[in-house]
């Protein structure tokens, strides 16, 4: 039973982790795609959607080469601040974070181009800098639609298992999150404990689906 | 309010191409532009709020240049001290009545709070009636009192001009006759100086001390006439 706990503890740690580092990169990515004039926008935009399509077992194995020990990355962390990302749960928040990373800077690039533009310019006459307009124009208009990806980035991070094992395995109390617990305890023939952690699963993601559905852009128009 | 405009812009759109010439000076108080619809003459107000940049010319207001494209002189239009009345209001639909009229008081990245109580915006409040729907949204409010509220917040911090963009296109035709009144009556305690676009050649009787006409990007005359005599002339446009 403590398994179950640790696992779900870990999942909600790593869950949380990613998806804050999703927020943040994608609101920047997503303002910047939708307000930036640069040759290579519409390659960028594919690029940073590539996890959505591909394989997660793909990303994984980036992942390995890009942060391993004999990358020149990886060795680089490693030899420098001393820090190892492989079999180590900030391993497993860098993969669910790249899984996430485009279910958020989608729907903010979206609301981001959604927001009109004459507001914007309303507040500069009133004398508000370009960095004040942002927070205090752009960003809560565009906020309702960035939250409503933020639980879908959520939801999936909750839910990340290829990726995740790939590059943090499957040590329990350590980087065993709760999908990865499901697979273990089905290959160990122990039905019960699979039982117990697909219903908690389920109903996590339950809750973050009704609660993104309330946040829907459709419902802004209209308070 | 002296205004010296001289300025060139040209825009294009795909093979579409649309040149702004605009010379004019004035030191009337109420100068109001007349022109159809695609004359230009939103750009003509962008270009001195800062909104749109001129390709070549000087735009100065009141004494100050607000833009030298010979000296390098730009003003960002934070700094442009100009306020600006948008056709359809532009009042932002997340902050209520109060937090609209107060949002250029506060420069920093905070917006005011939604029930703040700065002097000055309660003083708008009561003039223009707004304090019964002070804490409302602008989507909650009547066409009147959106007109009102955008005119508390860009007159609150005491701009040097006052620029009006089609001011009462959006209201209907008995409330329209009613912001006129309230307008002329506000300007004229006020004593700020405006600018008024429109294609509404009412709007010229009522306001114009100095009416200009723009077509096609051009002024076509400039000077102190009757506005009855251009209306006249407007009408008489295809």
């Amino acid at each position: 039973m403590d398994a179950i706990w640790a696992a779900l503890a870990l999942s909600l740690k790593v869950a949380g982790w990613a998806t804050a580092i999703s927020l943040v990169l994608g609101v920047a990515v997503g303002y910047l795609l939708a307000r930036g004039r640069f040759p290579g926008r519409d390659l960028l935009d594919t690029l940073l959607t590539l996890p959505m399509v591909m394989p997660p077992t793909v990303l994984g194995y980036y992942l390995l080469v890009l942060l391993g020990r004999r990358s020149t990355f990886g060795a680089w962390l490693h030899d420098s601040f001393g820090i190892n990302l492989i079999f180590t749960w900030q391993g497993a928040v860098i993969a669910a974070a790249v899984v996430a990373f485009p279910l958020v800077f989608k729907p903010a690039r979206a609301a981001f181009e959604a927001v009109d533009g004459q507001l914007e310019q309303a507040a500069r006459v009133l004398g508000v800098r370009e960095l004040g307009v942002f927070f205090r124009v752009t960003l809560p208009l565009a906020w309702r639609g960035i939250m409503a990806g933020v639980l879908l980035a959520f939801a999936r991070a909750l839910g990340e298992f290829g990726a995740t094992l790939m590059v943090a395995g499957s040590i329990p109390g350590k980087t065993q999150t709760l999908s990865i617990a499901v697979y273990e305890a089905v290959q160990a023939g122990q039905d019960d404990t699979a039982n117990l952690l697909v219903l908690i699963t389920s109903a996590l993601c339950i809750g973050v689906l009704l609660l993104a559905g309330r946040l829907a852009p459709g419902r802004i128009a209209n308070r | 309010m002296q205004l010296d405009l001289d300025y060139r812009k040209t825009l294009r759109a795909g093979a579409r191409r649309f040149d702004l010439a605009v010379g004019l000076r004035s030191d009337s108080q109420r100068l109001v532009i007349l022109g159809p619809s695609g004359s230009g003459k939103s750009l003509l107000l962008k270009a001195i709020a800062g909104l749109m940049r001129p390709d070549q010319g000087h735009i100065r207001l009141g004494g100050a240049t607000l833009f030298d494209q010979a000296a390098r002189i730009d003003l960002p239009p934070q700094r442009r001290e100009v306020a600006y009345l948008f056709q359809d209001y532009a009042l932002f639909p997340h902050l209520n009545v109060r937090q609209n009229i107060a949002f250029g008081l506060r420069r920093g990245l905070l917006n005011p709070r939604p029930r703040n109580r700065e002097p000055a915006v309660e003083h708008w409040l009561d003039a223009f009636q707004l304090r019964a729907v002070a804490e409302q949204l602008p989507a909650q409010l009547s066409g009147g009192q959106r007109q009102r509220t955008a005119l508390a917040r860009a007159l609150v911090a005491e701009p040097r001009a006052l620029l009006l963009d089609e001011p009462f296109s959006a209201l209907d035709p008995l409330l329209r006759a009613h912001m006129r009144r309230e307008l002329d009556e506000l300007q004229r305690r006020l004593r700020v100086p405006m600018l008024l676009i429109t294609h509404d050649p009412e709007d010229a009787e009522v306001f114009g001390d100095q009416v200009l006409y723009l077509r096609e990007g051009l002024i076509e005359q400039a000077g102190t006439h009757s506005a009855a005599g251009y209306a006249a002339q407007y009408r008489e446009q295809p």
